[in-house]
């Protein structure tokens, strides 16, 4: 094999040089030897005639010695080390460079690994299951209004029974259970209700016992579970005949039926499965029954886009067959859609966000190409200042290859340096997230992996070997360019022209600065308002608890009368609760919601005006919740019991943004109001009873809408929700053991979760937006940093080209004031025809997001960041066109003569 | 005098080197002796560029070098041929063949013609 031989000769040049050089050494002194002798014995003279004449037959052993060497191939590589040398110590020598350009490239690289990583490993990753990307989920999208429509249950039936392509179809829900061990302690766990073709899906068999069965899903089974191996461990000591044992989730007791081997979280990341109850068909009506995913697994051969076909057909030929009357209602406007599994996760397809992301990510490492410009423009000003030393290298036979080849390597100790800074800010990052996500009370999807990843790190390599080609190459290039090596003999060494590209740079990136600075400074702004508001109101007054009552799933099983029989059964639970809680001492007031004040979900809402409708927060709150939290209303009425008996359509109370918002101001008591997307038909009309003040005061949603509307609901009908208990005369944390001692004797299966003072949750929100300003911070910063180190060495260059110019002029007599003028003109120029630029980038950037970039402050804020761009740069210009003052007519003259 | 001892045509190097050792294994010196005998001196080789081409041999697989004693006991290093460099040979002797025969016939040809 003989390209093995040559790579096992390469390799021992290139590892053993030392020893290598020493043999060439000795042959070549052998060879002299031997010449030598020939000579006395062929020609009769003395040895040392004899050897002057083997040594000039032989020619300089020195450069031979220097041939074989680089005949042995590689020998560019142990140059590598020197050059690494060299680029580090060249960053000591000059510590602002590194600095400044350091921060900006691990900013950067932080940026846009971290966005690889996340939306990676989000959005994108790879299920570790067998043929995980064969697995999909089904969902219905609504076409007109947006979102999803999870209630499918009849569709899963539909979608068992008829599709081909996709097979092992089913369904989860993740519902809370309390696990009540046999002294009566209760602990809240997540278990997944799941049709047994998850697991068919999965294809993970059990380690222990069988997974669940097609018969476990009858209504009349009876309750069995299927355990992790966590759970196992952890509850059961691993016990071998833990099949067959029982446990009590909830009101029934379960019979454990098997374990899953370790690692298995199917379907999101779960280790408790229950049988999710699929009624009879013909007792499923359409959109009716609890919020579900549908999953299945591509069947050998089919496609995504099979799928797709298939979906659309089922779901075009169930609209032809309806009732007319049902097409009014507006049912079939959902399209059914096949995505990938990981969207029961992320919910990327039904906004057709995946697109999105991927642009996202692209956007994010543009950073890098923007960042790395910057500091392209402060090497190169280094760079021509090295001028002498490089035309020192090519005088010594150096070629401008070698040369451009050192500076790329300088440049990459810099990149990979702050790569390294760079991706240990996302190990940081993503550990973060993990542990906000674990601290949220959820725990990461099973494909999720929270560590860099390979891919992660590949990534980051890539942008690193980017932006040493950025920063190293690009200047090298220019500057060992032909003009540069004209002037280099000029006593004046190190003055360059600097060409149009950097003009181009400086202008772009003012540009860039101005158009995406706004947004930045104010999404960060909202950030940090939010991090710091006032909410207006005593939040350390009250406790705050999530409750959870076991059997949320009565809900459309399709049996009606059932349901309601064990609904009612549950009724006094909550109320119960709230008037004990109320008999308590030092206890002002109990009311009950479904989100915390300020939160609540999203929905669009149509209002009674033509064409008119809003996106809104909606929230559910009981009869006493504006008078516990002393909410001031400005027009209207609270609700009243009678509202409270209505069984159906409930007036509701709106905020004050909300009659800015959707009813730009004017009455908005007496009007009405619907939300479209709510289920498969449209519902009735609902009155406006009562505006309230905006609520809590100080809080402005850093993203979405301030505007709300507050539906109203009983205690007696909540399955789950918050509880809020205002407190006199003790704390929140004081009163916290009485709720937990009080709610068992109310109802065993009642489950409290974040019982803490309300002070503490919002304290948790602004913590998360604190990071999210502080972050943006940053990079803003580096921005602008980078911006006006960019501008000052673009100064330093033109001060110094015109070094003679200057001195000529000043030797004439021009004054100090002309001179300085004449020099920042041409900053001035740039900087004016960039933030012109940016201008021009912001407002069309603004308008193309629809105005929700800028958030209609634009017309402000980018003329204001434009100014101060323009400040910036001119502050930076300022240093070097002093400098051009203090040039000496004389010493100018001389040096260029 | 000059024009008997033409300059050692650039390839031609590793021509002679690869026939010098297709008869036996050789050190540096002992090579550049040879082709000195058996070209009766017209290739004049400076002796020092023979190492550096016997090391680009070396790295393209077409010989192999070991240390020997010599016969008056000293220590040298020894090339050899590689298979490699037994084809690498027969390639190059049949084209030098070639273009030689090619070169002879034009030069016979233009002298028939004047």
């Amino acid at each position: 094999m003989r390209w093995i031989a040559a790579m096992r000769e390469r390799l021992r040049g290139l590892f053993f040089r030392e020893r290598e050089d020493a043999e060439t050494r000795e042959e070549m002194r052998f060879h002299v030897e031997m010449e030598t002798e020939r000579i006395m014995r062929d020609r009769g003279l003395d040895r040392r005639e004899a050897r002057r004449l083997a040594c000039v037959a032989f020619g300089g052993v020195e450069r031979y010695r220097d041939e074989v060497r680089d005949a042995r191939g590689w020998a560019w590589v142990s140059g590598l080390s020197l050059d690494f040398k060299l680029g580090l110590r060249n960053l000591i020598k000059h510590p602002g460079l590194a600095i400044v350009g350091g921060l900006g490239m691990a900013v950067a690289t932080a940026v846009g690994a971290g966005g690889h990583a996340v939306i990676n490993s989000y959005f994108y990753p790879k299920i570790p299951l067998h043929e995980g990307e064969r697995i999909v989920r089904i969902l219905k999208v609504d076409t007109r209004y947006g979102g999803e429509n999870s209630r499918l249950l009849h569709d899963l039936v539909v979608w068992r029974q008829e599709l081909r392509s996709v097979v092992d179809v089913g369904a989860f829900r993740s519902v809370q259970r309390n696990v009540i061990a046999p002294s009566g302690d209760a602990a809240p766990i997540t278990v997944a209700e799941m049709t047994a073709s998850g697991f068919r899906a999965a294809r993970v068999p059990p380690l222990l016992g069988r997974p669940l069965l097609l018969a476990d899903e009858h209504p009349d089974a009876p309750p069995v579970v299927v355990i992790g191996y966590d759970v196992w461990h952890s509850r059961f000591q691993g016990d071998p005949s833990v099949v067959g044992r029982t446990m009590r989730l909830g009101r029934a007791a379960h019979t454990i039926v098997g374990v899953m081997p370790e690692g298995f979280r199917f379907p999101v990341s779960h280790s408790y499965w229950v049988p999710l109850r699929v009624p009879p068909a013909e007792r499923v009506k359409p959109g009716s029954g609890p919020s579900l995913y549908v999953f299945g697994r591509l069947a050998p051969g089919a496609t995504d886009a099979a799928a797709q076909a298939e979906v659309a057909v089922i779901a075009e030929r169930q609209r032809l067959a309806a009732d007319p009357a049902d097409l009014e209602g507006g049912r079939f406007r959902f399209r059914p859609l096949v995505a990938p599994y990981t969207d029961v996760f992320s919910h990327a397809a039904a906004e057709n966000e995946g697109p999105v992301y991927r642009l996202m990510q692209i956007l994010l490492s543009l950073l890098m190409v923007v960042v790395c410009l910057n500091v392209a423009v402060l090497v190169y000003a280094r760079t021509v200042a090295r001028s002498a030393e490089i035309a020192v290298r090519t005088a010594l036979g150096a070629t401008r290859r070698r040369i451009v080849g050192q500076l790329f390597i300088e440049a990459s100790v810099l990149s990979g340096l702050s790569a390294l800074v760079g991706l240990t800010l996302v190990a940081i990052g993503l550990r973060l997230l993990d542990q906000g996500l674990v601290s949220g009370g959820g725990s990461p999807p099973f494909w999720i992996d929270s560590g860099l990843s390979a891919g992660t790190v590949l990534y980051a390599l890539a942008l690193t070997l980017l932006g040493a080609v950025i920063v190293g190459v690009f200047p090298a290039l220019r500057a060992t360019g032909t003009e540069l090596r004209m002037t280099m003999g000029s006593p004046g060494g190190g003055v360059a022209q600097l060409g149009r590209t950097w003009t181009f740079l400086i202008v772009a990136q003012v540009a860039i600065a101005v158009a995406v600075l706004p947004p930045a400074i104010l999404h960060g702004g909202d950030m940090l308002r939010f991090a710091n508001q006032e909410l207006g109101f005593a939040t350390e007054e009250f406790l705050s608890a999530q409750f959870v009552i076991d059997d949320i799933d009565l809900e459309g099983n399709g049996d009606a009368a059932a349901d309601s029989a064990r609904r009612d059964s549950l009724l006094v639970t909550v109320p119960a609760l709230v008037s004990r809680l109320e008999s308590q001492p030092g206890v002002v007031g109990v009311t009950i919601g479904t989100t915390v004040p300020g939160d609540g979900g999203l929905a669009r809402i149509e209002l009674d005006v033509p064409g008119r409708s809003a996106r809104v927060r909606s929230t559910n709150v009981d009869q006493e919740f504006f008078n516990v939290f002393g909410v001031r209303f400005l027009a209207g009425r609270s609700f009243s019991p009678a509202d409270a008996a209505l069984s159906e359509d409930r007036p509701v109370i709106v905020n004050r943004s909300f009659v800015d918002q959707a009813l730009g101001g004017g009455e908005a008591v007496g009007r009405r109001l619907r939300y479209p997307s709510d289920a498969d038909t449209v519902k009735r009309w609902i009155e406006i009873v009562g505006v309230v003040e905006d609520f809590p005061a100080g809080f402005e949603d850093p993203v979405e809408t301030d505007a709300r509307v507050y539906q109203l609901t009983r205690p007696a009908e909540r399955m789950s929700g918050m509880m809020f208990v205002r407190l006199r005369g003790q704390t929140p944390d004081g009163f916290a053991p009485t709720l937990h001692r009080i709610a068992p004797t109310v109802d065993p299966t009642l489950q409290l979760k974040s019982v803490g003072s309300l002070a503490t949750i919002y304290a948790q929100e602004r913590r998360t937006s604190g990071l999210l300003a502080l972050g943006i911070a940053v990079v803003t910063a580096s921005v602008l940093l980078l911006s006006a180190a960019g501008i000052h060495a673009l100064m330093s260059f033109t001060v110094n080209r015109r070094r003679r110019e200057i001195g000529i002029r000043a030797a004439l007599g021009a004054g100090s004031r002309q001179i300085l003028t004449s020099v920042l003109a041409r900053a001035t120029r740039q900087l004016a025809v960039g933030v012109g630029v940016g201008l021009v980038l912001a407002m069309a950037l603004d308008r193309i997001s629809g105005g929700e970039l800028l958030d209609g402050k634009g017309a402000l804020l980018v003329p204001v960041v434009g100014l101060c761009m323009l400040v910036v740069g001119l502050l930076a210009a300022a240093g070097p066109a002093r400098r051009g003052l203090r040039v000496q007519p004389t010493e100018a003259l001389r040096a260029e003569g | 005098m000059a024009h008997d001892q033409s300059e050692l045509l650039q390839g031609t190097l590793e021509l002679l080197v690869l026939k010098t050792l297709s008869l036996e294994p050789m050190h540096g010196w002992g090579i550049s002796q040879r082709i000195q005998q058996i070209s009766q001196g017209v290739f004049q080789v400076n002796q020092g560029s023979l190492y550096p081409a016997l090391q680009r041999m070396k790295s393209r697989g077409l010989l192999r070098a070991e240390w020997r004693t010599t016969e008056n006991g000293r220590r040298a290093r020894y090339y050899s041929m590689t298979p490699a460099g037994a084809r690498e040979l027969e390639h190059e002797r049949s084209q030098w063949q070639r273009s030689s025969a090619a070169v002879n016939w034009i030069l016979d040809w233009s002298g028939g013609a004047t």
